[in-house]
C-alpha cells in the first residue's frame, strides 16, 4: 500500500493558535477522516498539506515527494503533484458570475488529464445544466459542482474540507456514493475533514481527531465503532468499576443528569467481565466527546 | 500560466462587456463636454484596464476563489505572472477599442452632427496616428498605476492592498512634484505638446519606461505572492 499523504510532526504557529507536532498518513485504498471541534486545527492541517500556508516545523510528503524542510509554502514543491489531487472546500469556490460551461473550460485549461465527458456525465447526474450560473446554484448543487470538478481530472486523492456540511441527508448520501465509487480504485485515497461523524461511520477507514492543535487520537474506525463500547452507568456501577481495579485509568467517563457514560476500549472484554452491565457500540461522535471531555476512570 | 490567464479572462468575461459599455457611454459624454476627440479616446483606453484591475482583484476574494485557484496545477509564480499577462491583454484590447471608438465617434460627429458638434470632435481634425498615440499614453499611465498597485494587492489582498494603493500614489505624486520643482528638467511637456519633439519617439520612450516598471513590478509581485498565506 503506497502512502499518498504523509505528514510528520507538523507545527504551524499563529498568534493565537498553534498546530503542534501533528502527524497523519493516508495510504492508497484508505479513507481518513479528520475530526475535531471548530478551530481545532483541521483546516490548518489541510492548508499545510495543500501548500497554502507555510509550516514552521515538520515534513509533508505527497505521493512520496518530500516537501523538504522549507519554511515557505511556495518552496513546498506541491505544484508537480497538483494534477493528482482533487480538492473540495466547504463552499463552492467558483465565481458567481461563471457558468457551468466556464467551469468546464477552466478545468480543460488547467488539467492535462481533464475528462470533459466525465465532467458532463457528472453534471448531468447532478442535474447541473451547462448554461446555469454558479450564483443560481443552491449550496448542495454548488458542492456537487465542486466535486464534479475535483473528480473530472482523474485525481488519485481527494482532499475534502467539510464537503458535506449544510447538505440534506439525501444529498450527503449521494455524495458519499460518489466517494465510494471513487474508492473502488484501490490506488485512490481520501482525506476528509468533517463535523458530520455519521458520514465517517459510513465511509472512513481511519479516524484522526485533533483538539486544540494536537492530535488526540488516530485509530482505525473499526477500533471505535466495532471494538470500543459505551456503558450508561449508575453511580453504583461506577463504584463497582473503580473497586474492581480493572479500569486502570484507561476508561473515560462523563457525568450527565441521568447517570454516567463510560467509554471502554474493548466492549466484548468488558461484557465478559461485567455481564450484568449493558454495553453498547459507541459512535464516533460519542467516542470523540468522551475522549475530549471525559475524566479518566 | 495559460490556466491562470484563462481563469482571469473567464472570470472577467461577463463583467468586461458591461465595463466596455459603461466606458463607451462615459467616453461619449466626455467627448461632448471637452469638445475634443482626444479625451474620449484616452478615457476608453484608461478606464477599461483600470476598472478591470480592481474588479479582477476583488473577484479573488469572493468565495475563497484565490485559495481554491492555488489547488489547481498552477504555481504561485504562474498566478502572479498570469495576472500581469491578463492585465496586459486587457490593456491591448482597450488600446484597440479606444482607437476604433475614437475614430467612430469622430466619424459620427463629423458626418451626422456636423452642425452642432465642435470641430475638435471631427475625425478630420486628428490623424489616426495621433489618436493611437493618445491611447498609448493613457495605457502607459495605467501600466504604471498597475505596476504600483499589483504588488500591494498580490501581497495583502484586495481589501488591504487597495487601502495602501492611494497612500503609495499620493507619496509618489509628492515625490514627483518635489523632483520637478527642484529644477530637474526630465521631460519638457510643453515642447512635447507643441511638437518640438517627435511625438512618436516621445510616446515610445514613455511606453518603454512604463513597460520596464511593469516587468520589475511583476518580478516583485511573484516574490511577494510566494510568501502569502491563504
Amino acid at each position: 500500500m503506497g502512502e499518498l499523504i504523509k505528514v510528520e510532526h507538523l507545527t504551524k504557529r499563529y498568534d493565537d493558535f498553534a498546530l503542534r507536532d501533528a502527524s497523519l498518513c493516508v495510504e492508497s485504498g484508505r479513507v481518513v477522516g479528520l475530526i475535531g471541534s471548530n478551530g481545532a486545527g483541521k483546516t490548518t492541517m489541510l492548508k499545510a498539506i495543500l501548500g497554502l500556508i507555510s509550516v514552521d516545523e515538520g515534513e509533508i510528503s505527497l505521493f512520496g515527494i518530500d516537501s523538504g524542510k522549507s519554511r515557505h509554502a511556495a518552496q513546498y514543491d506541491i505544484d508537480s503533484v497538483k494534477e493528482r489531487i482533487g480538492v473540495v472546500f466547504d463552499t463552492c469556490a467558483f465565481l458567481t458570475t461563471m457558468r457551468i460551461k466556464d467551469v468546464e473550460f477552466l478545468g480543460r485549461a488547467s488539467y492535462s488529464k481533464w475528462d470533459s465527458a466525465l465532467f458532463e456525465r457528472l453534471c448531468k447526474k447532478f442535474d447541473l445544466g451547462f448554461k446555469k450560473r454558479v450564483k443560481d446554484l443552491s449550496r448542495g448543487m454548488g458542492m456537487k459542482l465542486t466535486l464534479a470538478f475535483a473528480l473530472a481530472h482523474h485525481p488519485d486523492i481527494l482532499i475534502l474540507d467539510e464537503a458535506t456540511a449544510g447538505l440534506d441527508p439525501l444529498a450527503r448520501d449521494e455524495i458519499l456514493d460518489i466517494l465510494r465509487d471513487f474508492m473502488s480504485d484501490e490506488n485512490h485515497g481520501i482525506l476528509m475533514a468533517t463535523h458530520i461523524t455519521t458520514d465517517l461511520e459510513k465511509i472512513a477507514d481511519e479516524v484522526v481527531c485533533i483538539d486544540n492543535g494536537r492530535i488526540l487520537f488516530s485509530m482505525p474506525k473499526d477500533a471505535i465503532c466495532d471494538e470500543a463500547g459505551i456503558v450508561h452507568c449508575r453511580k453504583s456501577d461506577i463504584d463497582r468499576l473503580q473497586s474492581s481495579g480493572w479500569t486502570n485509568g484507561q476508561f473515560k467517563m462523563l457525568s450527565h443528569g441521568y447517570g454516567v457514560d463510560v467509554l471502554v476500549p474493548d466492549r466484548l472484554a468488558f461484557a465478559s467481565k461485567f455481564d450484568d452491565i449493558p454495553v453498547e457500540r459507541v459512535s464516533i461522535e460519542e467516542y470523540m466527546a468522551l475522549t475530549l471531555k471525559g475524566e479518566s476512570l | 500560466m495559460k490556466a491562470m490567464i484563462f481563469s482571469d479572462l473567464i472570470t472577467s468575461k461577463n463583467s468586461f462587456a458591461q465595463l466596455l459599455g459603461m466606458t463607451l457611454f462615459v467616453a461619449i459624454f466626455i467627448a461632448a463636454g471637452t469638445s475634443t476627440l482626444v479625451t474620449s479616446t484616452a478615457c476608453i483606453a484608461a478606464m477599461v484596464p483600470f476598472m478591470y484591475l480592481f474588479s479582477i482583484s476583488a473577484y479573488d476574494e469572493q468565495n475563497g476563489w484565490e485559495r481554491f485557484r492555488l489547488t489547481l496545477p498552477i504555481s504561485r509564480r504562474q498566478v502572479a505572472y498570469g495576472r500581469y499577462a491578463s492585465m496586459m491583454a486587457i490593456v491591448l484590447i482597450a488600446l484597440v477599442v479606444s482607437w476604433l471608438a475614437g475614430m467612430a465617434i469622430g466619424f459620427v460627429a463629423e458626418n451626422f452632427f456636423a452642425e452642432i458638434a465642435p470641430r475638435g470632435l471631427f475625425l478630420s481634425e486628428w490623424s489616426p496616428l495621433e489618436l493611437f498615440a493618445v491611447g498609448v499614453l493613457a495605457e502607459a499611465v495605467i501600466i504604471i498605476a498597475a505596476a504600483v498597485s499589483l504588488p500591494l494587492i498580490m501581497r495583502f489582498g484586495m481589501t488591504k492592498g487597495s487601502r495602501l494603493v492611494p497612500v503609495i500614489m499620493v507619496f509618489a505624486i509628492c515625490m514627483g512634484v518635489a523632483f520637478f520643482s527642484s529644477g530637474v528638467d526630465a521631460l519638457d511637456l510643453e515642447a512635447l505638446i507643441s511638437g518640438e519633439f517627435d511625438l512618436m519617439v516621445a510616446v515610445a520612450v514613455i511606453l518603454l519606461a512604463a513597460l520596464a516598471a511593469y516587468v520589475i513590478s511583476a518580478c516583485i509581485s511573484a516574490r511577494l505572492y510566494e510568501t502569502r498565506e491563504l
